[in-house]
């Protein structure tokens, strides 16, 4: 060991910077290079720190800067969604700049004459309108019936897994399923060279994205003709159970020549979300427009799209959406945690009334925001009737907010968002929905779960009906026109007629099905849709009467399934989806007899018949507490059934 | 610092990264390279999640590639190749973005001159800075996570924010002499891991 105040040699300067020195030894050089500034300079040369190193300190500072703490937690959120989906990705990518610096078109069929890129199917490629992670679209022309078509063909990368392959076929049905003007509407679905596709009308005219970058914040008569058409179609698609989920101004088409607005890519981002194989909240869509609940992951329902059309409603109002950030993460941490900045500030010309209407519709809670998209839809038509015509002012119906009932509408759109068809008229207060109930001619209650439809018709305007699914109690005075969606689940269908209960009937609605029951002076029958090629599949092949804990239950449940799950199988293998509904009723039986085995497993197995158990044989389908039993104990004393109700209410069950 | 080294010198990453088992040659190429082309993304103009959206699909692109990438330094590197790939899908997303649903009776090539000028000149000086940047944070990041906080701020303030040794030391609390210990070995070992990250 030398003196501290010897300079220490070169080599132990370098051992010292590899870490090599010992204990006494670098306590040493330490202090000996608290004073020796020579030894300082030495040291840092020795370590690489000279000139050339001062440009690499500069462009440290400078990367440092380079990137906000946003851009890091972005970036580390892509690494970490990027090694959950592995970097085994096969498979071409459309965009793929080895071919030729253009779009991967190949999959396309020849040409039938110059000027064209090729075909799909029947139709002729012209140009690609667009191209995304989900697949790419083309504008198309269909000889067949001489119209030009827009055809959105899947992403091979997506069409290689087979649940986004399902997905898509799924979604594109039950887009299809929403015809209404204000929809773009899904001509066809199929699939060619392995790749599924879609085919849609091609529509001349811009999104509401371009008109917001070509010309800022829309004027208020135009901010409420559009912001209706969306929520009319909004309305329309959620009457069928189907939530957009991706509701942006660039999924709003503004048609040409006609004040006509279409949602458009109605379920696609949900294909693109399950394909990608992530939980991530980065790449699919753009937050900006994204509900808080959707932020998080949470489960979406179609108020999630009430709060993008706020979003929507807010950027037609100031030219730019209410949540921005550096970055998609922060964005979405924007849209979970703050409050917009207020649209009044910057146009002081929006209405109060609007101002109420975008913050309730951007309302974190979903619970606090309206009922309904034909609500918001009613909230508009009305606003913009007295806006082209002043002297319809001072309607009382023009709640710039939900009143003091929206609470309690909302319970009951909670359980069963009440979406009126054919009867748009209907206010949204649970008050003025039975008034004019009362006045409704008809005579048909709808009942739709969010996936599947129970139609219970009532003949008798005397009656009240009331639909209990545990958790909420819905109550219907008389006959009248009604969408309601409920849960799946145990629903309790009551009919009082001057207080005494005439019906009674005790209903699983499972999702994807379909379920109709007559209530009326006659009380009448019930019908249920089947599917005649899975009826084998589907139909229940367990006695629901048997003793729920029976091993020859339990066996005869684990046969089913296995049936099931064959048929599920088989399928699967078959050509994409046909009918994408029987999956989805497979899939829902399945989780059904899981549930019912679980059930079953969880009980003691009984030695002999317990029949004074009160166990709910009939809510064999519900698990276990669900209150099936308290239902079936009453409902002997109060059904009753009309000649052609003779089969147990489950019976009815979708399937 | 510890001697023993735990990055050896490696074959080219980009041709560990034809592997796709190999998985810590994604995890330093997506950390090296996803950055440089979000940052650089957002530089020319796009929005954060559009951003992460050609950044996701330029590392698609590139996992999908990179088992028949012949990395030839002598045909062109390997980050101009991803230049051109990033410098696509930008395209694509600017594409997307002002032709969709648009249907005007423009043709196909139209649209394409349009949508595809050739690289503004100093397009690829910003993906050459990019590039710097993030190959420079990246060791920077290699380096920090090995050492201590208070080694990492010794050199950090007096070799790039060019504090003084004293005044570091003092706010440190550490004797000047382990301020210059700490950020000479910092500087050596940075130049250790930036050797063994050729640019590719």
């Amino acid at each position: 060991m030398t003196s501290v105040f010897e300079c220490p040699s070169s080599d132990r300067l370098r051992a010292l910077i590899e870490g090599v020195l010992s204990e006494p030894d670098q306590a040493a050089v330490v202090r000996h290079l608290d004073d020796c500034g020579v030894c300082q300079t030495t040291l840092e040369r020795l370590a690489g720190g000279d000139g050339s190193f001062a440009v690499v300190a500069r462009q440290l500072a400078e990367a440092g800067r380079s990137v906000s703490s946003d851009d890091r937690s972005i970036v580390s959120h892509l690494v970490a969604q990027f090694h959950e989906r592995g970097a085994d990705v096969t498979g071409e990518i459309p965009g793929d700049v080895e071919a030729g610096g253009e779009l991967a078109l190949d999959f396309l069929g020849p040409a039938p004459r110059p000027g064209l890129l090729g075909t799909v199917a029947q139709y002729e490629v012209i140009e690609v309108i667009g191209q995304g992670g989900m697949g790419i679209v083309l504008k198309a022309y269909d000889p067949a019936l001489n119209r030009l078509v827009a055809v959105k063909v899947m992403a091979p990368q997506l069409a290689a897994v087979a649940a986004a392959r399902r997905r898509f076929a799924r979604e594109a049905r039950a887009a299809a399923a929403v015809s209404h003007e204000h929809v773009v509407p899904i001509y066809a679905v199929d699939e060619f060279r392995g790749l599924p596709y879609l085919v849609m009308p091609f529509i001349s005219g811009e999104s509401l994205q371009d008109r917001l970058d070509r010309c800022g914040p829309l004027k208020l008569p135009e901010i409420l003709r559009i912001g209706r058409q969306v929520a009319i179609g909004l309305a329309a698609a959620h009457d069928q159970g189907l939530i957009h989920r991706d509701i942006k101004p660039s999924n709003i088409l503004l048609e040409n020549g006609v004040e006509r607005v279409k949602i458009t890519d109605f379920g696609l981002a949900r294909t693109v979300d399950d394909a990608s194989l992530t939980h991530s909240d980065v790449v699919v869509g753009t937050p900006q427009y994204m509900a808080p609940e959707q932020a998080r992951g949470e489960p979406v329902d179609p108020r999630s799209d009430l709060f993008s059309l706020g979003g929507v409603l807010y950027a037609m109002c100031l030219g730019r959406p209410p949540f921005r950030a550096p970055t998609a993460l922060a964005v979405l941490k924007r849209v979970c945690e703050e409050t917009p900045h207020p649209i009044r500030a910057d146009a002081p010309e929006i209405p109060d009334w609007l101002v109420a209407i975008v913050e309730t519709l951007l309302a974190k809670d979903p619970a606090r925001r309206y009922g309904s998209a034909a609500v918001v839809a009613q909230l508009l038509e009305e606003h913009l009737a007295r806006l082209q015509n002043p002297g319809l002012a001072g309607e009382s119906g023009l709640a710039t907010a939900p009143s003091r009932s929206r609470a309690r509408s909302w319970r009951w759109a909670t359980a069963a968002a009440v979406v009126v068809t054919g009867l748009v008229g209907l206010g949204w207060t649970r008050a003025t929905e039975v008034t004019k109930l009362a006045e409704a001619v008809a005579t048909i209650l709808r009942i739709h779960t969010p996936r599947g439809v129970l139609v219970l018709q009532v003949d008798d305007p005397a009656v009240k009906v009331r639909v209990d699914d545990q958790a909420e109690e819905i109550v219907l005075n008389g006959a009248g026109l009604h969408e309601l969606r409920l849960r799946p689940g145990q629903h309790r269908v009551q009919a009082l007629k001057e207080g005494k209960l005439v019906y009674e009937e005790l209903l699983t609605i499972t999702k994807g099905g379909r379920s109709v029951a007559k209530i009326g002076r006659e009380t009448g029958g019930r019908s249920a849709a089947t599917e005649p090629r899975l009826k084998a599949a589907l139909k229940p092949a367990t006695p629901k009467k048997a003793r729920p804990g029976s091993a020859t239950n339990l066996a005869a449940l684990r046969k089913e399934l296995d049936a099931v799950v064959g048929e599920y199988h088989h399928l699967m293998k078959g050509p994409l989806a046909k009918d994408a509904d029987v999956f989805r009723k497979l899939e829902d039986r399945m989780i059904e007899l899981r549930r019912r085995i679980r059930a079953a497993e969880a009980r003691p197995q009984p030695t002999a018949p317990r029949p004074a158990s009160p166990a709910p044989a009939r809510s064999g389908r519900s698990s276990p507490g669900s209150g099936g039993s308290s239902i079936r104990k009453e409902r002997p004393r109060t059904v009753e059934p009309s000649s052609d109700r003779t089969d147990p209410p489950e019976e009815t069950a979708p399937f | 610092m510890p001697a023993n080294d735990p990055m050896p010198t490696r074959p080219s990453l980009l041709l560990r990264i034809r592997d796709a088992g190999d998985r810590s040659a994604w995890e330093q190429f997506v950390a090296l390279y996803a950055p440089m082309i979000y940052r650089f993304v957002r530089r020319r103009g796009l929005q954060d999640a559009d951003a992460a959206d050609v950044t996701q699909e330029v590392l698609r692109v590139v996992a999908a590639k990179a088992r028949c990438l012949e990395y030839d330094p002598a045909v062109g590197s390997f980050r101009a190749w991803l230049f051109t790939v990033t410098r696509h899908t930008l395209i694509n997303v600017h594409k997307r973005q002002s032709r969709h649903p648009r249907g005007t009776g423009d043709t196909a090539m139209n649209h394409r001159l349009d949508a595809q000028p050739a690289p503004a000149p100093d397009e690829k000086e910003v993906w050459e800075q990019e590039y710097r940047n993030s190959r420079l944070n990246w060791a920077a990041e290699r380096v920090r996570v090995q050492c201590s906080d208070t080694t990492w701020q010794a050199f950090w303030r007096t070799a790039v924010d060019g504090e003084s040794p004293r005044a570091v030391a003092e706010s440190l609390g550490i004797s000047v002499g382990a301020v210059h210990i700490a950020k000479s070995r910092v500087i050596a070992r940075l130049k250790a891991v930036l050797g063994e990250l050729p640019e590719e």
